[in-house]
């Protein structure tokens, strides 16, 4: 008896609470086809996408929140991914490396503003214990290295550029994203400018079948095969790399220096004027001492942003961030590797900003 | 006075009466709700194939049977071809399967027939049944930062390009999650076998493992051969640990050192990527080939054990 | 003649050996996860590991309480979603042991059964996500409950089945009516076999990882509502433990440690009880 009213108790609690929970979800699902905005109250922002910026958008929306009390849920799920959740309206915003191209813009059906953040290297990142010395890489090395052609460290090629190093006879483990992402576009961009045969075998995306080598999942992924596997090399955010403590190149750019990835070769290739939309590549860069592998990476929101029956609240909190992301939040940028914006792109930025609407009218004066 | 009790009484019957009626109709409801309940675990099961089947038709129209045999996958170019994995689910489902069953038909004989009871017995009971426990993104994690430095230095002494990840790593991982599968029900089909078969084999002079070749195995041999492929279908579906550890590449694998992909891990890393309509759907025709593969594997295992236990 | 004899003993006595070692074996990957996990995380656990929020890249310290509170939450609701459903469905089941639907249904447990966990999340990211434009923990759970049912109903019907028909019966021929013959004599009889199903059932999801990534999604800030998305431990296991962070890897070591030790503990009292509540006719 004892037990019987025990499992009764249970049984009725648990259907209570089921019944509950069906009706909340029914009410949702109600909801939603009254279209109300999927992601909840007005204090919390949820976005996705690009893993190259994460480490600075963690740090910025952490700022934020002390500021604001405005709660920001990042998920580095990758730049493919924040465009795909975007375009489903599962999260307020995306950030992508790369711009949307024609299938992505004609799947959102309405128009998408790409907000430059900041812009950020991405370096080529080696795990050679021996070799002490910092590598230089020249744009066709790096490009046979990647398409499979020099597999070994001590290859002439790369010798030749190397003079006095001291190359270990090991095999070269190439290590590339698995998933989708803004940072395989910025350097599979700068490989199909620099190399004919890599442009036409390869190509140039945010995800590419690589002829050789292994996948790791994220900036995270790669930059830990590169730590984990000796004569691995790979290409990781410089954010990443600086805060791990890894090995780079030097890569020669067009005007045939060698650059060290940082903030001033960056901030150099970056110092462009930029056109009304932002969408710019700054992969092998003009500037005698830029670095030619760095780009931008865009917050993608849609332009009007009364969808889903979002409050107005919500669409202001998302452009007040964005806006605070341009000006104020660019003094996290240097201490975590990223090149701030320049004057100008702040300028186009804010502008672009601004024509975001609610019920076509401006949001942010 | 009297006639107060007799009132008393005819409400008394009319509430019982009443009582009853509502017994009946709590009866009705509650077997109807039995068989509207096991209705939609039908309706859940038919609603699953079907979300998948919907889902993948962009690809399955546009791709065919290609689909199957196509070499590359290639998003960019929106080539997809998942010979590739379909390869590295097979070799790392097999190479696992490889490595298990002589641990896992070991103990099923250890637990079995030579010490069905005692302290020992017990322990790695509870021992096989904890490894069916752990999660796998824990085995995952063990294996990214323990097997993997294990694997590399012996591909570094065979002179092989040292990943440390790939089909070989995620293999032996998958053949220690997998052991507890055919194991206890080895161990269950092993104990079925009448005690008389064994006793008349005895009496005829065998020996203790000619009694296990010649009768125990012979008899059990659908059963275990049930646990041989519920660890399959386990081995096929198993997502993150592998996922962890198999290196996530596209190209065919040369070698089993070689790092690859399977199905459910491509899955996993390119989901919520897929920003192409035909990238989507080709995933989610990944995700119904699995579904169907790995039905088919359970529901022939079941079939096995049940006309064996009955 | 003694030869021959002496050789077949000396050939069972190697095979009894064999199969000694192999089982013996089988137990050292299990101690040393067992052994790794536990020394790696024991030093990362204390109370601020408990009851702090994770650090922005780069910071040193943070917890995992989100992911700890995040995990119950998820995986109490998929629980409470999947109970009532998984018990009914194996009642049915007991009881219609030869009809048409009771094949159907045996069949399409045993096909849940098998349903990869992926493929489980992509099906719920169809049926909940994308409708409601949001992920959320609930979705997750739902997951989770689709994952848990097939081993409550199947431990609930074999349970009820171990019954003697005499019960039921004995019941009915007083006059009771069929619901509480069912849920008050029957089901409380088979209570331990019942319960030890659920919480086995809890045991094996409470790590599920892959259902959960394209459902809770994961989240770092602290949160209870459940239309929200959520983190969960094995979600920060997974994520933590593929980043190139020392300071996340502590964090995944001390959440591999707290996960394996409340699977262990559900392990333990699914042990207790089906000690303690035997069946005995």
């Amino acid at each position: 008896m004892k037990i019987s009213s025990k499992i009764k108790k249970v049984l009725f609690t648990a259907l209570v609470i089921v019944v509950a929970g069906i009706t909340i979800q029914g009410c949702n699902s109600g909801d939603s086809g009254k279209e109300t905005p999927g992601t909840g109250d007005d204090n919390t922002l949820l976005g996705a996408g690009s893993t190259f910026v994460y480490p600075l958008f963690s740090k910025q929306f952490s700022e934020y929140n002390k500021l604001t009390g405005l709660k920001i849920n990042y998920q580095s799920i990758g730049s493919g991914g924040g465009i795909l959740q975007l375009t489903n309206k599962t999260v307020d915003f995306g950030d992508s490396d790369a711009p949307l191209n024609e299938e992505q813009a004609k799947n959102m059906g309405v128009e998408a503003l790409h907000i430059p953040m900041c812009s950020g290297a991405v370096v080529v990142s080696y795990n050679l214990s021996d070799v002490k010395d910092t590598l230089k890489l020249s744009p066709e090395v790096l490009a046979d290295i990647f398409l499979g052609k020099i597999s070994k460290w001590n290859n002439a090629k790369i010798a030749a550029i190397n003079a006095g190093v001291n190359l270990p006879a090991t095999t070269i483990v190439i290590a590339h994203r698995s998933d989708g992402s803004g940072t395989t576009n910025i350097f599979t961009d700068y490989l199909a400018k620099v190399s004919e045969e890599w442009k036409t075998k390869v190509g140039k995306g945010s995800s590419v079948n690589w002829p050789a080598g292994l996948g790791g999942k994220g900036n995270e992924g790669v930059a830990g095969l590169v730590k984990q596997t000796p004569g691995a090399i790979g290409y990781i955010e410089l954010a990443y790399a600086m805060q791990n403590k890894m090995a780079f190149a030097k890569i020669q750019n067009k005007s045939g220096n060698f650059i060290t990835p940082n903030l001033a070769s960056t901030s150099a290739a970056s110092n462009i004027t930029l056109p009304a939309d932002s969408k710019v590549s700054l992969t092998n860069t003009e500037a005698a001492e830029g670095y030619p592998i760095s780009g931008f990476t865009w917050a993608l929101i849609y332009k009007e942003q009364n969808y889903n029956n979002r409050s107005e609240v919500k669409a202001k909190n998302l452009l007040k961030l964005l806006l605070w992301n341009i000006h104020e939040g660019q003094q996290y940028c240097e201490t975590l590797h990223y090149a701030p914006l320049s004057p100008a792109a702040v300028i186009v930025a804010e502008t672009i900003l601004k024509s975001a609407t609610y019920n076509g009218k401006t949001i942010l004066e | 006075m009297g006639n107060f009790l007799i009132i008393r009484m005819e409400i008394w019957k009319n509430i019982k009466i009443k009582r009853s009626f509502r017994h009946i109709r709590m009866e009705k409801i509650f077997r109807s709700s039995l068989v509207l309940i096991a209705l939609s675990l039908l309706v859940l099961v038919f609603a699953f194939m079907l979300t998948l089947i919907i889902q993948s038709l962009p690809s399955i129209k546009t791709l065919g049977f290609g689909f199957l045999y196509g070499k590359t996958w290639d998003p960019v170019a929106n080539i997809y071809g998942t010979y590739p994995f379909l390869l590295g689910t097979l070799l790392t489902s097999f190479l696992a399967l490889l490595i298990s069953i002589p641990f896992s038909f070991s103990i099923a004989i250890f637990l079995g027939e030579y010490y069905p009871r005692g302290w020992f017995s017990e322990f790695l009971k509870n021992a096989i049944e904890l490894i069916a426990a752990i999660p796998s993104v824990i085995y995952g994690f063990w294996g990214l930062f323990v097997l993997v430095p294990i694997v590399r230095s012996i591909e570094i002494k065979m002179g092989i390009t040292p990943y440390g990840i790939g089909i070989f790593t995620s293999s032996v991982i998958l053949a220690i999650m997998i052991i507890p599968y055919a194991a206890s029900l080895g161990r269950e089909m092993i104990r079925m076998v009448p005690a008389d078969l064994k006793e008349a084999a005895y009496s005829l002079g065998a020996t203790r493992w000619e009694v296990i070749r010649m009768v125990i195995i012979p008899y059990s041999k659908s059963g275990l051969f049930a646990g041989i492929l519920l660890s399959l279908g386990r081995a096929l579906g198993e997502t993150m640990a592998v996922t962890m550890v198999i290196g996530n590449t596209s190209i065919i694998p040369q070698s089993i050192f070689d790092p690859g992909n399977t199905m459910a891990s491509v899955i996993a890393n390119e989901f919520t990527e897929a920003a192409s309509t035909l990238y989507l759907s080709s995933l989610i025709e990944l995700g119904l080939i699995l579904f169907l593969v790995t039905v088919v594997i359970n529901i022939i295992g079941k079939k096995v054990i049940s006309r064996f236990t009955q | 003649m003694a030869q021959n004899i002496k050789y077949r003993l000396g050939k069972s006595r190697a095979f009894k050996g064999v199969i000694i070692t192999f089982s013996m074996l089988c137990t050292i990957p299990l101690m040393l996860i067992l052994f790794y996990i536990f020394r790696e995380g024991i030093t990362k656990i204390n109370w601020d590991f408990l009851t702090n929020l994770p650090k922005p890249v780069g910071e040193t310290g943070g917890g995992i309480l989100n992911a700890l509170v995040g995990s119950l939450l998820i995986v109490f609701y998929a629980a409470l979603i999947a109970i009532p459903f998984g018990i009914m469905g194996g009642i049915y089941l007991s009881e219609n042991k030869k009809n048409w639907l009771g094949y159907w249904v045996r069949l399409s447990v045993d096909v849940l059964q098998g349903t990869p966990s992926i493929v489980v999340g992509i099906v719920i990211y169809f049926w909940i996500v994308k409708p409601l434009g949001t992920f959320s923990a609930l979705s997750g759970s739902i997951a989770l409950a689709v994952m848990m049912l097939p081993i409550i109903v199947r431990s609930t019907e074999e349970t009820l089945k171990l019954l003697p028909s005499s019960l039921k019966e004995a019941g009915l021929a007083l006059g009771l009516p069929y619901h509480k013959v069912m849920l008050r004599i029957v089901l409380p009889c088979g209570f331990s076999g019942v319960l030890s199903g659920i919480i086995l059932a809890v045991a094996r999801i409470a790590g599920e990882t892959a259902p959960l990534l394209f459902t809770a999604f994961g989240n770092p800030y602290f949160t209870t509502d459940a239309s929200k998305p959520m983190q969960s431990l094995p979600l920060l296991i997974f994520n933590y433990a593929t980043s190139p962070y020392d300071e996340w890897h502590d964090l995944a070591w001390g959440a591999a440690l707290i996960l394996l030790l409340w699977i262990l503990l559900l392990n333990i009292i699914t042990k207790i009880i089906t000690r303690r509540w035997k069946i005995q006719f």
